[in-house]
């Protein structure tokens, strides 16, 4: 009868090692899930950001020093780094002519790694390009 | 006695198989579930802000083309007293709207498949008379058309009364499913103003 009650004993640890199983796997899931939805609202944010300097820019006619740091500054808050403006019209252009919004930048995806087994959440770097074109309405 | 305890072994081990069975299943089920889930609320998350950025994109582009002729605007007000707004040159608004759109959409690597610019349309009114330039097709094949104000509509039905601009894109997406294709349009209309 000993025998017996160890063996239910043994079932319960089981169906406990099964839901402890269940659990990793909804976390890593749960993981996923936020890592993928924060990289899409983050990028979304950089475009957005983009889309409200260029605007600045029509009017303006330029990029000027305050808006760029200012612009850097909402970028970086959005996880972007390494950012250049290279291309970028910084220098005011007549009512008409063309104006360029060149942002490059590195941006840390953040993922879960799976390495000899053992799953671990780790950033991958993209390298991320935004370039917009617009002309001066000032 | 001894068939008994045999009898009680075995139905033990029956429950406790059954049991682990359907965590096992449970388990699988719920890793199925998340997985399909995960994919869709994905897939429709990107959809949905490339759906925002197709129309943001389109509106930019159009409202980037409108460039008015300033020098026949000043022209005509010191001439008249009333201004007349027409296009610098519709030939570069659409050279603008193809190159702001296509800048756009660059970075949407893998969203969209066959892009290409559908219709660009200038109006340009003055006085009663309207001059639409149609640009139509990825070659922008050039058409010139008059008509009177009251009379043109623009393509989303709004009566043209001002100069004014309408672009239109034509894209597919790939359906989350089976991975077939499925054609989508875009288009805006815009009116140039300038502001005293």
């Amino acid at each position: 009868m000993n025998f017996i009650k160890k063996k239910k004993k043994a079932s319960i640890m089981e169906n406990m090692l099964v839901m402890l199983l269940e659990l990793i796997v909804v976390c890593a899931f749960l993981v996923i899930i936020f890592g993928a939805f924060s990289g899409i609202s983050d990028k979304w944010g950089m475009k957005q950001a983009a889309r409200e300097y260029m605007l600045i820019m029509e009017t303006e006619g330029y990029l000027n020093a305050t808006d760029q740091a200012a612009l850097r500054l909402e970028l970086e808050s959005y996880g972007l780094r390494n950012i250049s403006f290279s291309g970028t019209t910084t220098r005011e252009v007549e009512y008409g002519d063309r104006i360029y919004l060149c942002i490059s930048g590195t941006y840390d995806d953040n993922i879960l790694a799976f390495t000899g087994g053992i799953s671990k959440y780790t950033t991958h770097p993209s390298s991320i390009t935004i370039n917009r074109q617009s002309t001066a309405k000032q | 006695m001894r068939t008994i305890y045999k009898r009680m072994v075995s139905q033990v081990k029956e429950k406790r198989k059954a049991s682990g069975a359907i965590g096992y299943v449970f388990l699988f089920l719920v890793v199925l579930i998340l997985v399909i889930l995960t994919l869709y609320l994905a897939q429709v998350a990107k959809l949905m802000t490339h759906q925002h950025h197709v129309d943001d994109s389109l509106a930019d582009s159009v409202l980037a083309s409108l460039v008015a002729d300033d020098v026949y605007y000043f022209e005509t007000y010191e001439r008249t007293g009333t201004p007349v707004i027409r296009f610098k040159s519709t030939d570069d608004s659409y050279a603008i709207f193809n190159d702001s759109m296509s800048d756009s959409i660059a970075d949407t690597d893998g969203f969209y498949y066959n892009f290409s610019f559908d219709t660009f349309i200038c109006y340009e009114v003055e006085g009663t008379s309207i001059t639409f330039t149609t640009y139509s097709g990825d070659g922008g094949t050039k058409r010139v058309r008059i008509g009177s104000v009251g009379s043109v509509r623009a393509p989303t039905g709004e009566v043209v009364r001002e100069t004014s601009a309408y672009g239109k894109v034509r894209f597919d997406i790939e359906n989350i499913i089976d991975k077939s294709y499925i054609t989508k349009t875009k288009d805006i209309y815009c009116t140039l103003e300038i502001n005293n």
